[in-house]
């Protein structure tokens, strides 16, 4: 050890080249992320080529004057791709996302958006949508109400005179997550054949329906999530040290970590509620962000967003183009993403997790 | 003035009283030694002062202020505090958990001043090596000096040292121990905790006893750490001897015993 010398080397040239760099990645990730969901608009079972996708584009530029856009080519990229391609990215990005903050507040590597609840609040939510459609006006409202219900009664379980141990949060989120798949199981039971089909085929998720509604909503909910995150990204940098921790170092955990699990599980569920339970994504993207960027939440934030956003793009556009009939997105991202995590555990693990 | 009044103080975890009723006070620039058996109350001790726990009575003030009336950023500008274990949950850079220090002055995120603190914090105590290692893969040692950085960078009038020591080799304990007593000088009111007498008498300015939540004794580390202390603490175990200038406290058997 060496007392009292003082930084004579100006060392922080190194940290400042750093930060550039890591700026210049994140840039050319985004912009291979927006080229990447242009290629997507161009797949499908109906082909287009990218002048047809440069011509649509040009046609809703204000003051267009060339020829007129096929019907056909408006309503398949414009009014069903694009919006379908927005959605899945903005769904990956917020599953990302909440299992980034979801593991920061519960320091445990293993927590993953639906760890509270989320899904199987949500998939009872929809099929008692789907068994009693008169009972509730839409599957959708339903399934959201019931994935915060089932959020907050998991918080209610584990509080204890004014405080939330994570732990307890976990078990509880465990606990409650059992008795509502056993009430969709009940439902399950109980519902007619086209119904029990119907509650399936939900429940493995999938963009099916989307359209610019769900888009306009999700998408703005998807950057208002990440940048609320990149913001207080010290904030969960410091609250995964504990609460003990980050109390003394300025951080009051009886805040931040309501804060954070609040604003992941809104916007996870609201996603849900959309897509139905996709798998994977919400554990996969912050553990491959953590493994390629850091732990620094300022990185693993936007890292673990953009690699949510490109891996959901890739799986939805697999889904919808591989076959002639849709395979449900569930199946591929399961499929794809083990692989992946593997190879990067394999690859990148020992440094990251020894 | 002492910067850090503690008055009457009692806290219990449910059971019989783990503090009962604890009265001090610190002057600004000094060594404190807090010391005293397993299960005495220091680490509660340092619980109240830094708000994680609430007192049953008696009050805590810094320079005046009730200290249960901040909040935690506040309490952050006051008090910095290194655990007596710290479990790390995810691979930080070296850099990144000293930088930790100050992320309650910064806003969204480190400035090149923040940096360059962190580096000097991590440069002093010869670390700055390990700067982009993730701290998960040092040795006890290396993480505890990590932390040590990162309490410097927060630059806190007062510092509170849960066992400092006790994962570093004997060199390593001492050399801490010097920069302790440098930081004092510099102005830092440090309130250390440790459990080898000899430490103390070396480089502390005033030991805390503490035994079963009362206060033993408080003053100079000579008076307050006789033998008539060992003995009440230790039963006849220890003598305290001299090896040059140097009190040395040791075995009252002798070396060997068989």
């Amino acid at each position: 050890m060496t007392f009292r010398t003082a930084p004579e080397k100006p060392v922080n040239v190194n940290y400042l080249n750093k930060k550039l760099k890591r700026l210049v990645l994140f840039a050319a990730l985004g912009i291979l992320l927006v080229l990447a969901a242009l290629f997507a608009s161009m797949l499908g079972t109906y082909k287009t080529g990218p002048k047809e996708i440069i011509r649509l584009f040009g046609s809703k530029l204000p003051f267009y004057s060339g020829p007129e856009v096929p019907r056909l080519h408006d309503v398949i990229i414009w009014k069903l791709r694009i919006p379908r391609i927005l959605l899945s990215m903005a769904a990956g990005s917020i599953f990302a996302l909440s299992g980034t903050a979801y593991q920061a507040c519960f320091r445990n590597p293993l927590a993953e958006p639906y760890i509270l609840g989320v899904s199987a609040g949500a998939a009872f939510g929809a099929a008692l949508g789907i068994v009693y459609p008169a009972l509730f006006v839409s599957v959708r409202l339903s399934a959201f109400a019931f994935a915060l219900l089932a959020v907050l009664l998991s918080w209610s379980l584990a509080s204890t005179r004014g405080s939330t141990p994570g732990a307890a949060l976990v078990i509880a989120g465990v606990v409650v997550s059992s008795v509502f798949s056993a009430l969709v199981s009940s439902l399950k039971y109980i519902a007619p054949d086209a119904q029990l089909r119907e509650i399936t085929f939900w429940m493995m998720g999938g963009f099916y329906y989307a359209g610019w509604q769900d888009a306009a909503l999700l998408f703005p909910l998807a950057l208002l999530l990440g940048i609320v995150f990149s913001f207080f990204a010290w904030k969960m940098n410091i609250l995964s040290m504990g609460d003990e921790e980050a109390r003394s170092l300025g951080v009051d955990p009886r805040f931040y970590r309501p804060f954070f699990i609040g604003a992941a599980t809104f916007a996870s569920a609201f996603t849900v509620s959309s897509s139905g339970i996709i798998p994977w994504v919400g554990l996969m993207a912050p553990h491959a962000a953590r493994m390629l960027f850091g732990s620094d939440n300022s990185q693993l934030v936007p890292g673990s967003a953009l690699l949510g956003a490109a891996f959901m793009l890739l799986c939805d556009t697999l889904a919808r183009s591989l076959t002639g009939s849709e395979i449900p997105i569930g199946i591929v991202t399961s499929i794809l993403g083990a692989p992946f995590l593997i190879y990067l555990l394999r690859s990148r693990g020992r440094a990251a997790y020894q | 003035m002492d910067i850090l009044s503690i008055d009457n103080l009692k806290f219990s975890y449910g059971k019989p009283g783990v503090l009962g009723g604890i009265s001090f006070g610190l002057e600004a620039g000094k060594l404190y030694g807090l010391f005293g058996p397993n299960g005495a109350g220091k680490t509660t001790l340092f619980r109240l002062c830094l708000g994680i726990l609430k007192p049953h009575s008696g009050n805590v003030f810094y320079k005046g202020t009730d200290v249960t009336r901040l909040n935690a950023p506040a309490l952050a500008r006051i008090f910095s505090w290194l655990p007596q274990d710290h479990k790390p949950p995810f691979p930080f850079t070296v850099r990144e958990l000293v930088l930790m220090g100050m992320a309650g002055s910064f806003g969204y995120g480190p400035k090149v001043e923040h940096e360059l603190k962190a580096l000097a914090a991590m440069e002093r105590l010869g670390i700055s090596g390990l700067a982009e290692r993730p701290y998960t893969k040092l040795s006890g040692g290396q993480r505890q000096l990590a932390l040590i950085a990162r309490a410097m960078a927060q630059d806190t009038p007062l510092l509170f040292f849960d066992e400092p020591g006790a994962a570093l080799d004997y060199k390593n304990q001492v050399q801490l121990w010097q920069i302790l007593k440098e930081l004092s000088r510099e102005g830092k009111t440090i309130l250390a905790c440790a459990h080898d007498p000899n430490q103390l008498l070396w480089y502390c300015d005033e030991a805390i006893i503490l035994k079963e939540g009362k206060l033993e004794a408080k003053g100079p580390v000579n008076k307050a750490l006789s033998q008539e202390m060992l003995d009440k603490l230790y039963g006849k175990s220890f003598r305290l001897g001299h090896a040059g200038a140097c009190p040395v406290v040791c075995p009252a058997s002798g070396p060997v015993s068989l």
